[in-house]
Parts: C-alpha cells; structure tokens; sequence
C-alpha cells in the first residue's frame, strides 16, 4: 500500500518531459521553410583577435527533390569589391550537392565540385555538415537521448545527446543539443570528435519571432572552434519566411543576367 | 693587498671558523641550483629598442607567428599507394599530438586545392581519397604540378620528397612534442626515410644538447684536474685541496646563477668546464708556492702565512684582471654575452676568493709537507732550452713574429660573421640532416618575412600596388639563393590561371578583391592571415632561402633595402622585415660590432689594472704583449680554417685577455721580485724555470680544462673549446719565448741594471 502510494505520488509529482524523438521532430518542424530570404553579415575572428567581416544575402528554396532540401542562393553585397560574387548550391537527398561559383570579375559561373561535410562553409568556422543540420536537423541519421533541462542564455531548453547511427559519415562523435522549449529552435550545440574531444560550440541568441506565421529565428549565433580558438559571429536582419521566393533565381543564368 | 691582510689572516688563524665559514655559505649558494634556469631558443638575444627587433616584433603582431613542426617523407617516390597513405596518416596522426592545431595541419592529406577540369572547378583537397587508378595518380601528379604554391614547397620536383607541416599553440611544451613526433617518425619509418624538423625541434635538440653537455662535461672536467695536479704535485693534499676549492667555486657559481635569476643558455653551458681550468690555475699557483716553501717553515699556519704573502698579490691581481675581462662582454648588446660577462666576472671573483681563503685555512690545519717540491726534470728542461733560445736568437724570434702578425691580421679579415643554427649540430645529426634534405629538395627552410604597407584601407587589392608587388617577388627570385617566395599574389595567380588559363594579364581590382574573396572561401582563418592584414593594408611575402649562410642573408637584405624603392616609385611605402633570419642578421651585425669594441675594452681594462698594480707604463704594455700576439694568431687562424664569428666565439676575446694575462702576471711579478736579488740574466732563467714551472702547470690545466668543451654537442661550443685551449697553449709559449727576449734585450740596451 505505502509502495503504491510512493509510486503514485513520484510519477505525479514528476513533470512530464516529451521524448527525444518527439522534440527532434518539433524542432525540425520549427526550423522547415517553403523558403527565405534574409541578409547575414558574419565575421570570422582568429584567436589572435583579427576580425574580417562579409555581408550577404540569402534566398533558400525548399526543393521538390526530396523532404527537407533546399536550393541556397548567397550573395555578397558587402564590402562593394566583392559585391555579386555568388554561390547557389542545390542540395539532393542522399545525393551530392552541386554548386556553382559566380564572379562578376568573369562575367560567368563555374561550376565547383560538391563540398564535403567538413568543408568550411564561406572560409567560416562552421561547416558544410553543420549547414546542412542548421537548414533541417537529418533526425532519421542520428539516435537520441534525452538527458534534461537546463536554462542556455536565460531560455529553458532539453538538453539532448545525439550519436551518430553506425555507418554515418560525419565529422563529429556525438553532439550535445539544448534545444528551446518555447521555439523548439537550437539554442546550443557541443560538438565532440570521434575520440570525444570537445571541438566546438555553437550558441544562439536574441530569438524572435519572424513575420505572423508563428515562426522564430535567432538573430545572432556563434560558432567557437575549442580546439584552435576561431570564432564566427553571424548577425542576421530582414529576414522573410514562406514569403514568396522566384524559382528561377536559382539558376546559373539568373546568377549571369540579372 | 694590504687592505685585504686582515681578513686573509683569519684563514690561517683561525682555520677551524674559516672553513665552518665556507661550508655554510656553500650550503647557502648550492640552494640556488635548485632556481637554475635553462633558456635555449634565441628570443629576446636582441635589445627591445634595435630596429630590426621592432620589425621582427611589428610584423609578428601584423600576422602572427606560429611554431612549425616539418615532418618529411623522403621516398623513392611520393606517388605510390604505400607513400601517400602515410601521407594521410601521418596527418591523422599529427592532429592528436598535443600542442598541435588540428586544423593547421598542412600536408598533401589536407591542403585544398583549386584546379581547372573540363566540367568546372575541382575545389577538393589533393589526397581526399587515395588515387584509384593510373589515370588519378596522373592527374594528382598534374594537380601538384600546376599548384606553384605546393610544388616545391610541399613536394619535391623529383617527386622524392613530402612535408607534413604542423602548427603548435602557443605556450606548447617542446618536450611533450619532441616525444610525441619522434615516437611517430619512429613508427612510420621504414622503408621510407622520415625526418624530423623545424624551430620547436631543434630548440629541443639544443635544450636536450646541453643537459647532456653540462653532465658529460663537469665529471670529465674534474677528474682532468685530478689526474693534473697529480702529475704536478705528485701527493696526496696537492689533488684534493684544489678539486675541493674547484667544487666549490662552480656550486657558489652556479648558485649564484640560480638566484640571480641568469639562466643556463649555449654560451653559458661552458661555465662550470672554464671554472674548472681558472680556479685550477688559481690553485696551482698557490700549492707550487706552499710546496716551494714547505721546507722553510715548521708549523701549517706559519707555511700557509708566507705562502699568502708570496703569492697571495698575484692571484688577487689575475683574479680581479679575469673578472675585469669577463666584464667587458657587457659592452655587447647580446643578452646571453651579457649575462657570460655578469657570471664570468662574478665567478672568478668567487674564485679568487674561495682559493685566497678555503687553501690557506686547509694549510694551516696541516703539517707541513716534509721532503722537497716535486720538479719535472723533462719540464725544466724544456723550459731552460726555450729560455736560452729565446735569449740567443732575439731577432730571428722579432723576425719571425713580425711575420707571423702579419700573415695573421691579413687572415682576421676573412673570418665569416654569424651563427648558421643548423650548423650548431654536427653533420649526422637528424634535424640538420632534415634542414639540409629540404634545402636542397624543396624551396629551403629558412625563411625572411618582407611585410609590404600600401598605407591605405584594402590598398593590397588595388591594381598598381598588385603590379609592383609582383615586380617586386620576381625581382627577388631573381636571386639564386632565394628558393621560392609567397604571398597573395600567388593565390590571386593560382586562382586567375585556373578560372581563365594562362594568361601574362595581371588582374584588375575587382578581379584580384574576388579571387582573394574566393580564397578565404576555402582557406582557414590562419591561412588568410598570414597573407594579408585585417585592414587589407598590408601584405607579407614569404622568402624561403636554400642558403644558410648568414652573410648571404645579410647581403641581401641589404640589397632589398637598397632596391626596394624601384619597386614601389611612390616611395612612401615601408618595408618591414621578420622571419627567423632577422634575428641572426641582427646578431651578427651587434657580434661584429660589440666584437671591435670588446677587444679595445678587455685590452684597455686590463692594461690600466697592470698600470694601477704596476705603476709602470713600459711594464703595464709589456703585460699586454703576450696576449695580444695570441688574439691576433687565432683570429687568424679562425679565418684560415673558416670557423665563424658567433655567439660562442665572441666570447673568445674576453676569455684569452681575462685568463690569459694571468700568465703575463705571474711571469713579471716573479722576474721583478728576483730581478731586486740577482743579475739580469739570472733572474730571467731562474724566473722562467721557476715561475715558469707554475705557469706551465696552469696554461696545462687550462688546456685540459678547454679541452673537455670539445665533447660537446654543438660545433661553436666545440670550436670554443679547443680554440680557447690553443690560445692558451699560446699564451703560454708567447710569455715563455716573448719576455726572456724582450727583458733581455732591455736589460742590454739600458745603461742601468733596473728597467723601468
């Protein structure tokens, strides 16, 4: 009878946390697009202290190639030198990527071979593996474990430990995940290498939500590389979700003709 | 010396307290070794306000200096499955030694490379995966070939040769990393040929040098001297009395060291072995004289008073003329000369000191010795034929060493300046056999960092700076010694010939602002940086020199100094220079010129410290003679032989007039003191079989002691050494031939009987 009672009163007592899985799928749900556009400015910082600091705009596209890829336009605005230098990158479920370079200085685009994961992305801190899992978090690749709450930068957040499933081809061991309760948006990443060193840790802050679509972005993230002490910060403004994106702006004749 | 009777009396007075005395403060100073202090890289040599120390430092803090790690794979080629893939797994590897940046790992396994193919651009790395078939061996090879920035600089063009280049964080522990790589060169060796090498390698090397040094050298050092005062004395108190003073006078040494805070660095390294052979000869000199009069005296106190008394003045003056001369190395601008000549000085002092007090005070506790002092027959004899030859041919000797002189001053001026690090190790030696392999392979390992200011916001990426920067690197590859140079404009040229193909064009603006923003795409932070500066203002180009001479070094810099306003008509834009051959260029131009000056200082100290002792000028030049002679034999005989002018060498001078003049002393306190009892010509050959004696036993306790530096690991210490001995062996037949000549002849020519 007083077992009974105890038992009773501890899963009561106790508050409910959703499982890994349907967190994973939240967040997924929080951070999937029709499409976007916004302008990022990120500055790479050494662990000297040297800043360089780029401007861009960004399109994204979901594309009709698979669940949650995405056609990526980027193009430099800032500083003017550089302005309309561009990348488009069209992503394909379980498939290369393929991309293409255009410099204003050639008046045409190059095609480039497909960046691998551990590419960096732009010359920044975070990577092409890293991207891809910003964009739509590969929740079928990875298992979870829910380990807790914990309060990042003022917001309560599931702290969650992601291991790769056997087979993957990634740069990293595992990941620690803290993600929003309220957004369900990344508020924290750790990353480990496969002997479980610590290499890199990225947070985001000033969340907030984005157009009336009940949508939220973080407006400044950072990405911290432990290991050689470089540091990218992204600050971004004007963002616009599910607001209308011309398909054709992803095309290498767009990219030469506009 | 009368100042000094009182204090020295306590020594034969009151023995007992004396020694109980020295045994206390040796307790005291021998703390200190537990403070000591090695330093063994050359940072900070250079004073912080010398111009070429402030470009070093300004280009440093423009574009950061990391330490590298080279790792090469030599092979009979580079291209074959096995080889390549310990390419990649060397890298691998490389990347869990600690201290090493992971991502700065620079090797064919992780180098990006941007290449031209018939559907784009191929922007992966050169061994992403191992080539499948010939076809992607051939098109790697190609890859290597068309990147002017890995050909040459990473693989050989022979194809035989590979580096793995690895940065380390600052504040790594040498040690840790010397460990880890070699254990890795050791596993990955076989049948390839891997070697190790670079800054943060060899400075271990040297760190691990002179501990083995300092423990080979001291053992070696002492057991000499026993055998030494042994042959001289022929008893028992004669050995162990002046290895006990010799002991002691390295710990208070050496402890002194420690809580001054002076560290144990290459030139320092040979203090303990030049304590040994100058407090030796203190030693010497004072046991000849305490036998010598053994037979005059009844009781210890009695002998050890009129032992001090005969021959206590000497020491005291050769022990303030050696820290005199060790002082004036403080005229170099050299840290570590500096601190020789701060140690130098005060040890000798400690020495004198210790041989004035500890011998006495043993003496006096002792009976004294009965029997008469040992005299080497063949010694005697050998220094009554120098004597008599030295009197009978006085101007066959002028003759001969007015010709000696002079065919020595004419081979001072091929002496070669500077220290070449690698050639600190002896030519088997892994790390310089490395070095070598790479200069003669790859573009060199030395390198000169020319940092180029536009003066202006992004003025690197404007077309006319472009234009005259890269008229500038091919102005310096016009040199033979310059292997390869690096800067951004390579990358803009790399990248310009893989999205146009060759073209003799030079870039405009905006095309070179878009390649260098293409390049920081794929490059990492630390690869970006160390080409151009945050503000794009300034640029750095990297010279590798497969020479490693420091005179070629020095040429031409001075030649870039001389024609870089060509280059650059505005004139307006300054050069700043850094890399590792700054510092040996500023160092040898401060050895060259605190050489001159130490010279003229050590000869000038020590002759107005004759002339305070003697007051006398003719007496005062005379004690010079000797020394001078032999400075200039063996500068003379350094440019024959071509040993180089370094660090270790510069030493050369304050060492022979310090230690040397001791001989000079000796010799003409001795020859005066007999000269008010006895003829001319009998105080001559009395003094020169007599004084003479103790001065034979010295100069060869110096040898001895000199000699053991020839053990060592590094060539200029080893030079030093023997060079130091010979000079010695110098000295010595200089004084012995010199003065029975000279006093001779003054002796004959002067109407009264007394010179001077």
């Amino acid at each position: 009878m007083i077992l009974a009672f105890t038992l009773i009163v501890t899963l009561f007592s106790a508050p409910l946390l959703p499982d890994a899985a349907a967190i994973m799928e939240a967040h997924r749900q929080a951070t999937a697009v029709q499409d976007l556009t916004g302008q990022l400015t990120y500055t790479n910082i050494s662990k000297s202290g040297r800043k360089q600091t780029r401007t861009l705009q960004q399109y994204i596209l979901r594309t009709d190639k698979g669940d949650y890829t995405y056609n990526l336009l980027l193009e430099f605005t800032d500083p003017q030198d550089v302005a309309g230098t561009a990348t488009l990158t069209i992503q394909q479920e379980r498939k290369d990527d393929e991309q293409w370079l255009y410099l204003p200085a050639l008046r045409m685009s190059k095609r480039i071979s497909p960046s691998k994961k551990s590419d960096r992305f732009m010359g920044t801190e975070i990577t092409y593996e890293d991207l891809s899992g910003h964009l739509s978090e590969p929740i079928d690749d990875y298992q979870y474990t829910l380990l807790g709450e914990e309060t990042i930068n003022g917001r309560s957040a599931y702290k969650l430990e992601a291991l790769p499933r056997e087979g993957l081809r990634t740069q990293y061991g595992k990941r620690l995940l803290w993600i929003d309760q309220a957004t369900h948006l990344m508020v924290q990443t750790r990353f480990y290498g496969h002997k479980g060193e610590h290499l890199k840790t990225y947070t985001a802050t000033d969340i907030r939500p984005v157009g009336s679509g009940g949508h939220h972005r973080a407006h400044q993230i950072k990405m911290e590389n432990v290991q050689t002490g470089n540091t990218t910060k992204v600050q971004y403004s004007g963002f616009a979700i599910n607001a209308g994106v011309d398909a054709a702006m992803f095309s290498t004749t767009w990219m030469e003709t506009r | 010396m009368h100042i000094f009777q009182p204090l020295l009396r306590l020594s034969y007075t009151r023995p007992k307290t004396t020694l109980l005395a020295l045994f206390a403060i040796t307790l005291l100073m021998a703390g200190g070794l537990n403070q000591l202090e090695t330093r063994n890289s050359f940072d900070g040599e250079l004073p912080a306000d010398d111009p070429i120390n402030q470009g070093i430092e300004a280009a440093k803090a423009t574009f950061g200096e990391r330490s590298i790690v080279l790792i090469g794979l030599e092979t009979g080629s580079v291209y074959s499955p096995e080889a390549a893939q310990k390419i990649i797994d060397i890298s691998n590897e490389l990347a869990k030694v600690p201290h090493v940046l992971s991502d700065e790992i620079v090797s064919l396994a992780t180098l990006s490379n941007v290449s031209h193919r018939d559907w784009g651009l191929e922007t992966g790395g050169f061994l992403d995966e191992l080539p499948a078939d010939e076809a992607a061996w051939q098109q790697l090879k190609a890859d290597v070939a068309g990147n002017a920035m890995v050909l040459d600089r990473l693989v050989s063009a022979d194809e035989s040769l590979t580096v793995i280049a690895a940065a380390l964080e600052e504040g790594f522990e040498g040690g840790t990393v010397y460990d880890a790589v070699s254990e890795l060169a050791d596993h990955y060796a076989g049948p390839e040929r891997i070697h190790i090498t670079g800054a943060p390698i060899l400075v271990e090397d040297v760190q691990r040098g002179i501990s083995g040094d300092s423990r080979r050298f001291i053992p070696i050092a002492i057991v000499l001297i026993f055998i030494g005062f042994y042959i001289s004395f022929r008893r028992l108190p004669g050995v162990l009395l002046p290895v006990g003073m010799v002991i002691m006078s390295i710990l208070w040494t050496m402890g002194f060291m420690g809580y001054a805070g002076l560290p144990v660095t290459v030139v320092s390294n040979a203090l303990p072995v030049i304590m040994v052979a100058v407090a030796s000869s203190y030693a010497i000199h004072f046991m000849n004289a305490y036998y010598r009069l053994a037979d005059q005296h009844s009781t210890g106190p009695a002998l050890a008073e009129a032992t001090l008394q005969k021959i206590g003045l000497p020491i005291l003056i050769t022990g303030l003329t050696s820290a005199l001369g060790s002082a004036s190395l403080l005229i170099f601008k050299i840290t570590s000369l500096r601190e020789f000549g701060i140690i130098g000085s005060v040890g000798f002092l400690l020495a004198t000191v210790i041989c004035l007090t500890f011998l006495p005070a043993v003496c006096a506790l002792l009976k004294p010795p009965a029997g008469k002092a040992y005299q080497s027959a063949g010694l005697q004899r050998f220094l009554r034929s120098l004597t008599q030859m030295a009197q009978g041919h006085r101007r066959a000797i002028t003759v001969a060493y007015l010709l000696l002189i002079a065919g020595a001053v004419y081979f001072i001026g091929q002496v070669k300046i500077g220290d070449d690090y690698l050639k600190f190790f002896p030519k088997s030696h892994q790390g310089r056999v490395a070095a070598e392999t790479f200069n003669d392979k790859l573009s060199g390992v030395r390198t000169m960092d020319i940092v180029v200011d536009a003066t202006a916001y992004g003025g690197i990426k404007d077309e006319a700076f472009f234009r005259n920067l890269n008229g500038f690197q091919d102005y310096l590859m016009d040199y033979e010694e310059v292997g390869h140079t690096y800067s951004y404009r390579d990358v803009v040229h790399h990248l310009s010939t893989n999205l146009n193909g060759e073209t003799d064009a030079l870039p405009g603006s905006s095309e070179i602002a878009q390649y260098l923003m293409l390049h920081e795409m794929s490059a990492t932070p630390g690869e970006v940086f160390a080409l151009r500066s945050e503000d794009d203002n300034q640029a750095r180009i990297q010279v590798f020199l497969k020479s490693s001479d420091p005179e070629v070094h020095q040429a031409l810099y001075e030649d870039i100094q001389r024609d870089a306003a060509r280059f650059f008509p505005e004139g307006n834009t300054p050069l700043t220079f850094g890399g590792d051959v700054m510092h040996r260029i500023a160092l040898g131009t401060y050895i060259v010129e605190g050489k001159v000056q130490n010279i003229i200082l050590a000869l000038l100290i020590v002759f107005l410290s004759c002339l305070i002792i003697f007051r006398s000028l003719p007496k005062s030049l005379m004690a010079l003679l000797p020394i001078t002679v032999s400075l200039l034999m063996v500068f003379g005989l350094m440019g024959v032989i071509g040993i180089r002018l370094g660090i270790s060498t510069a030493l050369l001078t304050a060492m022979i007039v310090g230690i040397g003049v001791d001989f000079a002393v000796h010799y003409l306190v001795g020859y005066f003191r007999d000269r008010e009892e006895m003829p001319a010509d009998e105080a001559i050959t009395h003094n020169s079989l007599h004084t003479g004696q103790a001065i034979a036993y010295d100069a060869a306790s110096n040898i001895a002691g000199f000699s053991v530096l020839s053990f060592s690991g590094f060539l200029p210490v080893q030079h030093f050494g023997w060079l130091l001995a010979l000079s010695m062996l110098l000295i010595f037949l200089n004084t012995m031939v010199l003065y029975p000549a000279l006093l001779t002849q003054k002796e004959r020519q002067l109407a009264t009987p007394e010179f001077a």
